[in-house]
C-alpha cells in the first residue's frame, strides 16, 4: 500500500551494488577520458586521437555495421515474432525455447559455430565456392561479421516484437479481415503501426549490443574488420592506454545515449500526432 | 447494558481524497443480530466495513467491539472474522488448510482439538468430502463456502461479509441466501452483511441500514424500510415506489394529511409524514394503486380517472403504466401500478389509492 | 489466403533455424570422427567428449570456476534481487521512478563497457581480480532478472489474500510468510536459474576480470579457439550448451506453473 521506510531499506543492497558497481566505475571511466596518460592532468588529446583516420574509420565501421544488422534482424523477425506471439500454449512454449536458448547461450559458443562454418574448408565457404563467389575465404570478412552479428541480435528482435504484437488485440486483425482487407494490408496497416514500441525498443536493444559487440568481431572480423569495443580492449589489456580506452569508451556511449535519445523521441512526437 | 451491544460506531468518519467523505456515522449493533448494510454502489458501504475489519483507518470516531475500543488496532489483532466479494482463498492450501489457517496463526489449541474442529466446520458448511481439494478445484459457491467456514471457525463475535453472493448465479444466490441465514441463526454469531441487493437485504437481515452518499439515510426492520421509507431516497431505492411532486400539503380531519399535485390532483395521506422540508413528494407502492370500477356506488378517497399508456405481462402480474387524467394542460402524474393477472388492462379507466398506502417523505435529513 | 500462411510459416522457421543455427554447427561438430572441425561430420564418434574430460584445462574452468561461480552468483542475486522487488513494489511516485532506472542500467549498459570501468575501477582501487571481484560484477547484471521474474511473480499475487491471512490473525511478517512467499516460490526460482545462465555464459566481463588462476568456461574456449582447430573445443562447447538449454528449460517449467 504505502513505500515506507522498509521499502527502501529493501532496495538498498542493489542500490549499493548498482551505485558502487555501475555508476561509480562509470564515473571514473569519464574522468579517467580527460586524464593524460603520461601526466595524469586534464587533457582532451583523448578525445582527439579519436578523429583519427584510424580510429574514426572503425568507430563510423562499428556504427554501419550495427545499424546493417539491424535492420536486417528487423525485417526477418517479424515473421516469427508474429507466429510466436499468436500460437496456442504448446507450440508458443517449444517457439519460446527456440529463442531463449539462443539467447542465453555464450556468444563464443556461437561465434565458434559460425567460425567452423566460415573457415576456408567450412561448410559456408564451400557454397560460396560453388556460387561463383570470389576465392576470398569468408573468415576475417565482413559477411562473416554481419552474419554472426545478425544471428546474435535475432533473439532479442524477436522477443521485443513479440512482447509488443501479443498486446495488440486479435480480433483488430479479425476485423480488418472481415472488412476486406487482405493479409499483407492487415500486416502493413494494422500490426506493422501497433507493434511500433516493440520495434523501438527491439531497435535500440539490437543497435547496443551490435555496437559494443566484441567477441564477434575479434573471433570473426580478422584483422580487417575491427569494431569499436576492439579497440577497447587493445588500449586497456595490450597498450595499456587506460586513458585512450576511456576516451574511447566514453565516445560509444555517448553515441549509443544519442541513438537512445532520438529514438524515444521520435516514438513519443508520433504518439502525440495520433492523438 | 453494552453486554448485549455487539459493534458500535461513534461519529465515525473516514474521509477520502477530493473532498468525498464516509460518515458521520453512529451505528449501534446488538448481538446476534443480522445486519445488512444497503445502497448503491459508491454509498461508502464498503468502505465502512474495511473500517470495521481495520483495512482502513478512520479519520475521527471509534469503533467499539464488545465494548472494547478497537479504533486503533491493527487487523490482525481485532476479532472480528471477513468473508471477501473475491473469497481470497489461499490458493496454494487445500480447503482444509485454509480453515486452519486462522487456528495456525492463534496457536492455542492442541493439534487434535483444531483439526477436531476444523472438520466440524468444514461439515457445518457440508464440504467435508472436498476438504483435501485445491480452491482451484472448487466451484464458486463451494468456494465461498471455505471461505465462510475460515472465518467462522475461530468463532469471532462479529462477521462482516462483503456481498459474498454477488458473483453466483441467480438460483445458487437464493440458495445460499437461506443457508447463511440458518448459518447465522445456528451459530447465534452478528452477522454484518454488505450488499447493494435490496430483494437480498429485506429477506435476510434484522434490520437493514440503507446508506446514500456515505450518509446513513435509515435504519430499520425490513418491514419498517419498505412501509415506512424515511426519504426520498430510501423510498425510491427499496421497492419500486411512485413519488409524487407536492406543491402542498395542508392537515386533514383524523390527523391525516390532504397533499395537493403540482398537477391540482389531490390525495389524502393517512401513511404520516416522514420528514419536513421543503420537498416532498407523495410515495406509493405500485402494488396499492389498484383498478377502480365506479359501479360500485360507495364514495371513495383518492380516486382517479386514468389513461392507461403501456402495459408489460410479467407472469405473476401486470405493471401498468397510466396517467392522471387532468384538465391541466402540461404535468399530468403518472403512476405505475400492478394488475393481477386475469383482468384486462385496457379496461382500466380509474384507480383508487388507499390513503392508508400514501406517505409523505421528504429529501433525506 | 493459404500461400500467405505457408509464406509465414517457412519465414518464421528459417529465421528460428538461423538462430539455431551455430548451436546445431557447435553440437554436431563435436560428435565429429575426425581431428579438425568438421560440418556436417562424416562420421559420428564420442572421442571428443572423452577427450573433454580428459582436458584438465576445461575441466577446471567448467568444474572449479564456471559453475561454483555461477552457484554462488545465483544464490547472491537471488537475494539481493528478491528484496530489491519487494521493496519496489511499494515504492511510488519520484522514488520509484529512480529507483527503476537505476536497478535496469545494468541491462542497459554496454556489457564491455562495464567490464571495462570495473576494471579500471578495480585497478584504481587495488582490488585484486580474483573469483570474488568477478562474482560481483555478474551479481550486478544478474540481479535484474531476479527482479523481473519476482515482479512477474507479484503482480500475479492478489492483494487480498496476505488482507484475509491478516484477518485470520497473521502479523504482517507472517502473512508475508506463509501466504505471499509461498506463491511466489516460483518466480524467485525461474529468476535464481536466469542468474545462473548469465554468470555461466558470461565472456564480455570475464575477458576483463578474469585473472590467471579463475579462467572461466567462455573464456578458456575463446582463447583456445584461437590456437587450434580441436574438436575437444566445440565438446567443451557443447557442453556448455546442454547446461543452458536444460537450465532454460527447467525455468520455463517453473514460470510456467502460475496458479490463479
Amino acid at each position: 500500500m504505502k513505500g515506507g521506510r522498509g521499502s527502501l531499506l529493501s532496495v538498498l543492497p542493489y542500490a549499493l551494488i548498482a551505485g558502487a558497481l555501475l555508476v561509480i566505475p562509470a564515473l571514473g571511466v569519464l574522468q579517467l577520458s580527460f586524464q593524460d596518460p603520461a601526466t595524469a592532468g586534464f587533457t582532451l588529446a583523448n578525445y582527439a586521437r579519436i578523429l583519427d583516420s584510424y580510429y574514426l574509420s572503425i568507430i563510423l565501421r562499428t556504427v554501419k555495421l550495427a545499424l546493417l544488422a539491424t535492420m536486417v534482424e528487423l525485417a526477418i523477425a517479424f515473421p516469427l515474432a508474429y507466429v510466436l506471439a499468436r500460437a496456442a500454449p504448446g507450440p508458443k512454449r517449444i517457439l519460446t525455447l527456440c529463442v531463449m536458448i539462443p539467447l542465453m547461450t555464450s556468444v563464443v559458443v556461437k561465434s565458434l559455430g559460425w567460425y567452423i562454418l566460415m573457415t576456408d574448408d567450412g561448410l559456408l565457404s564451400l557454397v560460396a565456392q560453388s556460387l561463383g563467389v570470389h576465392d576470398a575465404s569468408l573468415s576475417g570478412s565482413t559477411f562473416a561479421v554481419v552474419v554472426a552479428l545478425v544471428e546474435f541480435g535475432l533473439p532479442f528482435m524477436v522477443l521485443s516484437l513479440a512482447t509488443a504484437i501479443e498486446k495488440i488485440p486479435r480480433n483488430l486483425e479479425e476485423a480488418a479481415l472481415n472488412l476486406h482487407a487482405s493479409p499483407v494490408f492487415v500486416f502493413w496497416h494494422v500490426v506493422l503501426p501497433l507493434s511500433r514500441s516493440g520495434i523501438l525498443s527491439g531497435f535500440l536493444l539490437c543497435f547496443g549490443v551490435s555496437a559494443s559487440a566484441y567477441v564477434i568481431p575479434a573471433m570473426l572480423g580478422g584483422t580487417k574488420v575491427k569494431m569499436a569495443a576492439q579497440v577497447v580492449y587493445e588500449d586497456v589489456l595490450v597498450a595499456f592506454n587506460w586513458p585512450g580506452a576511456a576516451a574511447v569508451s566514453m565516445v560509444l556511449l555517448i553515441a549509443l545515449s544519442l541513438i537512445l535519445y532520438i529514438s524515444l523521441l521520435a516514438g513519443r512526437t508520433k504518439n502525440e500526432a495520433r492523438s | 447494558m453494552s453486554r448485549n451491544i455487539a459493534l458500535e460506531l461513534k461519529s465515525v468518519v473516514r474521509n477520502y481524497g477530493k473532498g468525498a467523505v464516509v460518515g458521520p456515522i453512529d451505528l449501534t449493533v446488538n448481538k446476534g443480530e443480522f445486519i445488512s448494510l444497503l445502497g448503491p454502489s459508491g454509498c461508502g458501504k464498503t468502505t465502512m466495513l474495511r473500517c470495521i475489519a481495520g483495512f482502513e483507518s478512520v479519520d475521527s470516531g471509534s469503533v467499539l467491539v464488545d465494548g472494547i475500543d478497537i479504533t486503533k488496532k491493527p487487523p490482525h489483532r481485532r476479532n472480528i472474522g471477513l468473508v471477501f466479494q473475491s473469497y481470497a482463498l489461499f490458493p496454494h492450501l487445500t480447503a482444509r488448510e485454509n480453515v486452519r489457517f486462522g487456528l495456525k496463526m492463534k496457536n492455542e489449541m492442541p493439534k487434535a482439538e483444531a483439526d477436531g474442529r476444523v472438520r466440524e466446520v468444514l461439515k457445518m458448511v457440508g464440504l467435508e468430502h472436498l476438504a483435501d481439494r485445491y480452491p482451484g478445484q472448487l466451484s464458486g459457491g463451494q468456494q465461498q463456502r471455505v471461505a465462510i467456514a475460515r472465518s467462522v471457525v475461530l468463532n469471532p463475535p462479529l462477521l462482516l461479509l462483503d456481498e459474498p453472493l454477488s458473483n453466483l448465479d441467480f438460483k445458487l444466490r437464493v440458495q445460499m441466501r437461506d443457508e447463511l441465514r440458518s448459518l447465522q441463526r445456528r451459530l447465534g454469531t452478528t452477522f454484518i452483511y454488505v450488499t447493494h441487493d435490496q430483494t437480498e437485504a429485506l429477506a435476510m437481515s434484522d434490520r437493514v441500514v440503507v446508506l446514500s452518499q456515505g450518509k446513513i439515510a435509515q435504519v430499520g426492520t425490513p418491514r419498517e424500510i419498505y412501509q415506512a421509507p424515511a426519504n426520498r431516497f430510501v423510498a425510491d431505492f427499496i421497492g419500486a415506489a411512485n413519488l409524487l411532486k407536492t406543491d402542498g400539503i395542508e392537515p386533514a380531519p383524523n390527523g391525516d394529511v390532504r397533499a395537493t399535485l403540482e398537477s391540482g390532483h389531490q390525495l389524502l395521506c393517512a401513511g404520516g409524514v416522514r420528514t419536513e422540508g421543503e420537498h416532498r413528494w407523495v410515495a406509493v407502492r405500485p402494488e396499492s394503486v389498484r383498478a377502480f370500477k365506479s359501479e360500485t356506488s360507495e364514495r371513495a378517497q383518492n380516486v382517479f380517472s386514468v389513461t392507461v399508456l403501456s402495459s408489460t405481462f410479467c407472469g405473476d402480474k401486470f405493471e401498468v403504466w397510466v396517467e392522471l387524467d387532468s384538465t391541466e394542460k402540461q404535468s399530468k402524474p403518472r403512476l405505475l401500478m400492478h394488475l393481477p393477472p386475469d383482468q384486462r388492462p385496457e379496461h382500466v379507466t380509474a384507480v383508487r389509492i388507499d390513503p392508508a398506502d400514501a406517505a409523505i417523505v421528504g429529501e433525506e435529513a | 489466403m493459404k500461400l500467405g500462411r505457408s509464406f509465414l510459416y517457412l519465414s518464421a522457421g528459417l529465421t528460428a533455424l538461423y538462430m539455431l543455427l551455430p548451436v546445431i554447427v557447435v553440437v554436431a561438430t563435436s560428435f565429429g570422427g575426425t581431428a579438425a572441425y568438421e560440418f556436417p561430420p562424416k562420421s559420428l564418434s564420442l572421442t571428443w567428449f572423452a577427450a573433454l574430460f580428459n582436458t584438465e584445462i576445461f575441466t577446471t574452468s567448467l568444474l572449479h570456476v564456471s559453475l561454483p561461480l555461477a552457484v554462488g552468483v545465483a544464490v547472491a542475486s537471488t537475494v539481493v534481487g528478491l528484496f530489491a522487488a519487494l521493496g519496489m513494489a511499494r515504492l511510488r511516485g519520484r522514488v520509484a521512478d529512480i529507483v527503476a532506472l537505476l536497478f535496469s542500467a545494468p541491462l542497459i549498459f554496454p556489457q564491455v563497457l562495464l567490464g571495462v570501468a570495473l576494471f579500471l575501477f578495480y585497478a584504481r582501487l587495488n582490488v585484486a581480480l580474483n573469483i570474488v571481484s568477478l562474482a560481483l560484477a555478474h551479481i550486478l547484471i544478474a540481479t535484474p532478472y531476479v527482479i523481473r521474474s519476482v515482479t512477474a511473480g507479484l503482480s500475479g499475487i492478489d492483494d487480498r489474500l496476505a488482507q484475509a491471512a491478516q484477518n485470520l490473525g497473521a502479523s504482517p511478517i507472517q502473512a508475508f510468510c506463509f501466504v505471499t512467499l509461498p506463491l511466489l516460490k516460483s518466480g524467485i526460482l525461474s529468476g535464481a536459474v536466469f542468474a545462473f545462465i548469465v554468470s555461466f555464459s558470461d565472456i564480455n566481463l570475464a575477458i576483463f576480470l578474469s585473472a590467471a588462476g579463475n579462467t572461466t568456461l567462455p573464456m578458456q574456449i575463446m582463447a583456445q579457439m584461437q590456437y587450434v582447430s580441436d574438436p575437444t573445443i566445440a565438446a567443451a562447447a557443447s557442453a556448455q550448451i546442454v547446461v543452458v538449454s536444460l537450465l532454460v528449460i527447467l525455468a520455463q517449467r517453473l514460470s510456467g506453473k502460475v496458479r490463479a
